[in-house]
């Protein structure tokens, strides 16, 4: 989140750097919370692809500070929060799992969180399956690491195949919600799946922490999966999908992050500084050049 | 997956395809090269062998480096009859993996890009590997030694997808910035070489280029954003720069060889080119000097003084022949053959009291005629014919100075243009000589007070009328309509940040162009790409164009940079392929808008469009065939445009558009000349806020003529407005606020003379205000609390539509954000309001809807959705509810807007979101 932004109508965007949130994603999970009380009676949380760290500032103010413990993953490096343990790594990769065990003591986790997203291409099919895979990946992990009765929060694109990720989700879960804070954009595909009640699937035992397995062959020794080759023109059978039960969060009476805003004209034109300063972005060398002029507009 | 086979062997290849579906994306696929067997690289880095014949798989293959892949490629090779091959595969995390598919060892794993690799592709010899990524570079990469040979900076946003051309000496990128790049590398140095920039599509994004397999391996095609499939001859901008001249006064021979101060230098002035390339040229020491196309000699043509302010004008699309006009009053007809020029001198100053200012020029048949003008308001505006003969001394209107003239000789009719905007039209009598002729007519402020840079006669198959296309140096492009004395607007377009100095027919299409910035560019509007943009250095200058009136990709250019003349000469694309745009455009953004009107054009369905691109575009609809035929694409608003509505005649078009802009479009349909629409009104603004958006808008047809137009906001105002098309003029008619969300759709209702205005929000709910009868919605009045707001849905309403039951009661449908469609009964019985959801489907569709259309004339009450989910939906409400009649997926994502029409032929829907669907329900 940085200093100016094309996007100053949003008042939740002025809201969080007034309440030092890194992000105006905070409210979003505040918002969820305060619908499906995710956070009461927490121990153990782990906030995945956590970088700026607004979910897990969330986190750390509404935990008790002595007895919770957040651990918070990310590839990015992350300014320090307080009572927030951080790790610079790969969710996909199996060492990190250990590790998260290891600060939890062995013990399971409670809740599993993700907020993370690509950088959209603009080619809905491309970006929904991108997500798609990176919320099979968190879950995977949140798989091995929640009790029974745990819960795993995402971030999802509403598009096209999402029924068919509701499905798998409901395999694994008592309750499958998909969840708009009024916070999100009503303008945006953006939607959050809550996932109440694990259930392990019956006879299966976490055996990641020392193998590796692709996601999809995790999920297939979980018994979700789907079939390997289909001849579109013989007979198949459609694959099962099914809509999970819409809920919008967040009080009426909260902001719209849609509308213009106009009572408070005089004050938003103060700019204020960020919280937290954005992550170097990876085209930051031509960033570099076009600043030099060696990169010109024709 | 599917794979086509095509039969080469009849005249008229046939061919079949056969599908399969993976459980994976597909990254890429390639056929061994004994094409036994098919592979296909899947995202999860893994490759799966099918056998070509049967399809079925044979192996399955995982690269040890286990990542999401953006991108791959596969390199089939042979070697001493051994399959080799090579897989390279660009991960979601920066890193390039080069692996061998037999031995599933990762031979390199290329780590200096940043960001998700979205491209990589080996060159056809499988000797080097060009990869790009999210960091906006492309590197070229040795595959023996996995070594980074070069590094190519240059594309302003991500790049997509690469391609080797030219016998793996060249490479093509494709990228966000919407351009595709032409690059070269050497062994001498590190970085690549950007060789062209080609800038053909619209919008955002050119996604994929693909290469010509003919002969000629120089046809590139890109598709982008815009939908468009587009040609590109690599060959001909290299040809362009190559063949490109230069010609000075040095250069001629001619030069005084005694040092002067460089300011006295003698340079040239003014010139045209001529047939066989000849160049005429005035010089600063009133030198006429020809150069010769053929034998490349130049000549000062003797006994002809100009001088330094004389004007030198070639005659349109006939390049025979030039005038020169001297401010003291000579007039020269210059004609060219083969191998040289023979120049008349006429003495005309006689006729006039002040010095010549302007010359321009016509050709009825082979006739050519010149129009001399001066500064001297006195002064009469003389034609002369290429003998030298005054035919008519044309008596001008007050303050009318002629800028720009075209002659029509079905009516014998020369319009002329002025340096205020207007238009001045004289019947021309070529039997006379020296009569007086005074205008039939002269229209004021046609471009407002714009100067009119040219004239143009649009080809008309209808003989009856006439259209002109005027342009002017505010950017601004104007079709007007001719009957006898009446001239009608017929639209009016900008290109914007441009100096718009001529136009021109080619091929068809319509050619404009002029200056933009430091650039000279040439815009083809038919089918909206630049044929060229040219550095030149900035307006003002000294320049000559003619564009090749059969082939809309060949020109001349000529143009003064630093004492030197550029010719800049396109031979066109005709030698390589006919037409250099295959697809026809869409929106290059998503689709916020669509509209049928209810008018219709030759049997034809209108429809128009809006983007967030901020366009207008304007179609029709063969509802037999599908078939859309664009008519124009209006750009006027600043910011994407939010809705776009017709009004129940379908005479006006009304758009709406973030930073408070809301324009009264006129339609008109003009017999063979398609639909248009002018802009005749805009909304004026009521705050400082940049950011208020107009969300939607609703107008009715009130008796008086006038229109009542409600526009409400993204802070939650609503306004209304008295429009009136006689007068031009908006008049407050009421305001409201609802709360503090933003409105989204809006709706009159009138009962016994009573107006009711229905707005629905992001808030789920549908509020319905009382706002007056005619007569007092004449009178402004600010508007308190709804009569009813009921919660309709969770969350945002996206779409809605009202279907009157019974005089007194509406039924409203719905369709939201959460998933549900609505259907309330809204009851206006017993001189109160109530509305009650009386049908509800949860589950509709399994992602937001977007939109919802009634199917008009049906006798149920029929209506279609639209989901992110993809899905199009036709449903019923009957007394027992709403129910599902059919359902049908649609390519077209992020669909957002749907409309339907009906009549005794039958439905039709077309919906848009990233593109455009037609169906017939």
């Amino acid at each position: 989140m940085g200093k100016s932004s094309k996007d100053k109508r949003d008042l939740y965007y002025r809201k969080a750097k007034e309440e030092g949130w890194r992000a105006r994603s905070a409210f979003k999970l505040l918002q969820l919370d305060s619908q499906f009380h995710l956070l009461k009676g927490l121990n153990r949380v782990v906030d995945l692809c956590a970088a700026p760290g607004s979910w897990s500032q969330v986190l750390s103010r509404s935990l008790p500070e002595d007895s919770a413990k957040i651990v918070a993953v990310d590839l990015q490096p992350m300014a320090p929060i307080k009572g927030v343990t951080s790790i610079q790594a790969d969710i996909t990769h199996p060492k990190t799992l250990k590790r998260i065990l290891d600060i939890f003591g062995g013990e399971p986790a409670d809740f599993v969180c993700s907020d993370g997203a690509p950088d959209v291409t603009g080619l809905h099919d491309l970006d929904e399956y991108i997500q798609a895979q990176l919320i099979l990946s968190a879950l995977q992990l949140a798989t091995a690491l929640l009790r029974p009765g745990g819960a795993f929060v995402a971030k999802i694109f509403r598009g096209r195949d999402i029924d068919l990720m509701y499905f798998q989700l409901g395999l694994l879960f008592e309750r499958v919600t998909c969840a708009k804070p009024r916070s999100s954009r009503g303008s945006s595909l953006e939607a959050f799946i809550v996932c109440q009640g694990y259930k392990p699937r019956p006879g299966w035992v976490p055996s990641i922490i020392n193998e590796v397995f692709s996601t999809e062959e995790y999920f297939k020794k979980m018994g979700i999966e789907r079939p390997l080759i289909v001849d579109l023109d013989g007979e198949y059978e459609e694959e099962e999908r099914v809509v999970a039960p819409f809920v919008a969060c967040g009080d009426l009476s909260e902001y719209d992050s849609d509308a213009t805003y106009t009572i408070e004209r005089s004050t938003a034109r103060v700019s204020l500084d960020p919280v937290q300063s954005p992550t170097a972005p990876p085209y930051k060398t031509a960033i570099e050049l076009k600043r030099k002029g060696i990169i010109k507009r024709t | 997956m599917s794979i086509i086979d095509i039969d080469f062997t009849s005249e008229h290849p046939k061919h079949s395809i056969r599908k399969r579906f993976l459980d994976d994306w597909i990254s890429s696929l390639a056929f061994a090269q004994d094409e036994s067997l098919i592979y296909i690289q899947t995202a999860h880095n893994k490759i799966l062998t099918l056998d070509s014949t049967t399809l079925d798989p044979i192996s399955t293959s995982v690269c040890l480096e286990q990542s999401i892949l953006y991108s791959g490629a596969i390199l089939p090779l042979s070697i001493d009859g051994q399959r080799r091959t090579l897989i390279a595969s660009g991960t979601v995390l920066g890193g390039v993996v080069i692996w061998e598919l037999e031995s599933q060892a990762i031979l390199h794993t290329l780590s200096s890009h940043e960001g998700s690799i979205f491209g990589v592709v080996f060159s056809s010899d499988g000797k080097i590997l060009a990869s790009c990524s999210d960091d906006r570079s492309i590197r070229l990469w040795e595959v023996q030694s996995g070594k980074e040979i070069a590094i190519g900076w240059g594309h302003h946003a991500r790049i997509w997808q690469l391609l080797f051309v030219h016998d793996n000496e060249k490479l093509i990128s494709v990228s966000e910035d919407c351009s595709a790049r032409v690059w070269s590398w050497n062994s001498e140095s590190t970085s690549l070489i950007c060789e062209q920039v080609l800038e053909g599509h619209l919008g955002r994004n050119v996604w994929c280029g693909a290469l010509g397999n003919g002969e000629d391996r120089s046809v590139l095609a890109t598709g982008g954003g815009d939908g468009r499939v587009k040609l590109w001859d690599i060959d001909l901008r290299a040809s362009i720069d190559r063949n490109t001249k230069k010609y000075s006064m040095a250069s001629t021979g001619f030069m005084d060889p005694t040092p002067v101060h460089k300011r006295k230098q003698e340079i040239f002035k003014n010139y045209v080119l001529l047939n066989y390339n000849h160049i005429l040229v005035g010089t600063s020491k009133s030198r006429l000097l020809f150069f010769n196309g053929k034998s490349h000699t130049w000549k000062v043509i003797p006994e002809v003084t100009v001088d330094f302010y004389s004007i030198i004008k070639g005659f349109g699309n006939d390049p025979s022949c030039a005038a020169i006009a001297t401010r003291d009053g000579k007039l020269f007809i210059a004609r060219v053959s083969d191998n040289d020029i023979a120049v008349e001198c006429f003495e005309v100053g006689h006729l006039f009291q002040g010095k010549l200012s302007d010359l321009l020029t016509f050709t009825v048949n082979t006739k050519h005629y010149v129009i001399l003008e001066t500064q001297n308001p006195h002064d009469p505006v003389v034609l002369f014919d290429d003998t030298g003969k005054c035919r008519a001394i044309l008596t001008v209107p007050e303050t009318f100075h002629p800028t720009a003239a075209v002659y029509e000789s079905r009516t014998n009719i020369l319009y002329l243009g002025s340096r205020h905007g207007a238009v001045a039209s004289y019947t021309l009598d070529f039997t006379s000589d020296r009569v007086e002729i005074t205008p039939n007519n002269c229209w004021r402020r046609v471009m407002s007070e714009d100067a009119i840079t040219s004239i143009l006669l649009r080809p008309s198959t209808n003989s009856l009328e006439t259209t002109l296309i005027l342009t002017s140096r505010g950017g601004y492009f104007m079709m007007v309509n001719i009957q006898g004395a009446h001239l009608r607007q017929l639209s009016l377009n900008r290109l914007p940040r441009c100096d718009i100095e001529g136009s021109s027919y080619s091929n068809g299409k319509l050619i404009l162009y002029g200056f933009r910035t430091d650039l000279f560019f040439v815009w083809n509007h038919t089918d909206q790409y630049e044929v060229l943009t040219e550095k030149c250095g900035g307006a003002h200058r000294i320049w000559h164009f003619r564009m090749n009136p059969d082939d809309e990709d060949a020109y001349d250019l000529l143009y003064t940079k630093a004492v030197e003349v550029n010719h800049v000469k396109s031979s066109g694309h005709r030698a390589k392929f006919q037409q250099s745009v295959l697809q026809p455009l869409i929106h290059g953004r998503e689709y916020r808008g669509i509209e049928f009107s209810s008018k219709k054009y030759n049997q034809q369905l209108i429809i128009a469009t809006g983007s967030e691109d901020t366009c207008i575009s304007l179609n029709t609809l063969d509802p037999r065939t599908g078939a859309l035929t664009n008519w124009g694409i209006y750009e006027k608003h600043v910011s994407g445009i939010t809705s776009l509505h017709w009004t129940e005649e379908g005479e006006y078009l009304i758009s709406s558009s973030g930073q408070e802009e809301l324009t009264i479009w006129k339609v008109t349909l003009a017999k063979d000349e398609g639909p248009h629409i002018y802009p005749l009104i805009s909304l004026p603004t009521t705050c400082d806020i940049p950011d208020l958006r107009i969300m939607n808008s609703v107008t009715r047809k009130l008796t008086n003529g006038k229109y009542l137009v409600v526009s409400i906001y993204s802070d939650s105002t609503f306004r209304g407005w008295i429009f009136d098309p006689t007068e031009t003029s908006f008049q407050p008619s009421f305001s409201g606020n609802y709360r503090e969300c933003c409105l989204l759709n809006c709706d009159i209702l009138v009962l016994n003379d009573e107006f009711y205005l229905s707005i629905s929000s992001t808030d789920g709910h549908l509020a319905i205000w009382k706002i007056g009868t005619e007569q007092s919605l004449g009178m402004f009045t600010p508007l308190a609390e709804s009569l009813l707001r009921v919660q309709l849905h969770q969350s945002s309403v996206k779409g809605s539509f009202f279907y009157q039951k019974t005089p007194l009661s509406f039924l409203h449908v719905s369709g939201g954000d959460d998933n549900s469609l609505v259907a309330t009964d809204i009851n206006f019985a017993n001189g109160s309001i109530s509305g009650t959801r009386i049908s509800v489907v949860e589950n509709a569709h399994s992602a937001t809807i977007t939109g919802i259309a009634r199917i008009p004339g049906a006798s149920d009450l029929v209506f279609v959705s639209i989901g992110s989910d993809q899905n199009l939906r036709k449903w019923k409400l009957t007394p027992e509810g709403i129910s599902l009649v059919d359902s049908r997926y649609t390519t077209v994502a992020d669909t957002g807007v749907i409309d339907a029409y009906s009549d005794a032929n039958g439905s039709i829907v077309a919906l848009a979101g990233m593109g455009m669907s037609i169906w017939t329900v």
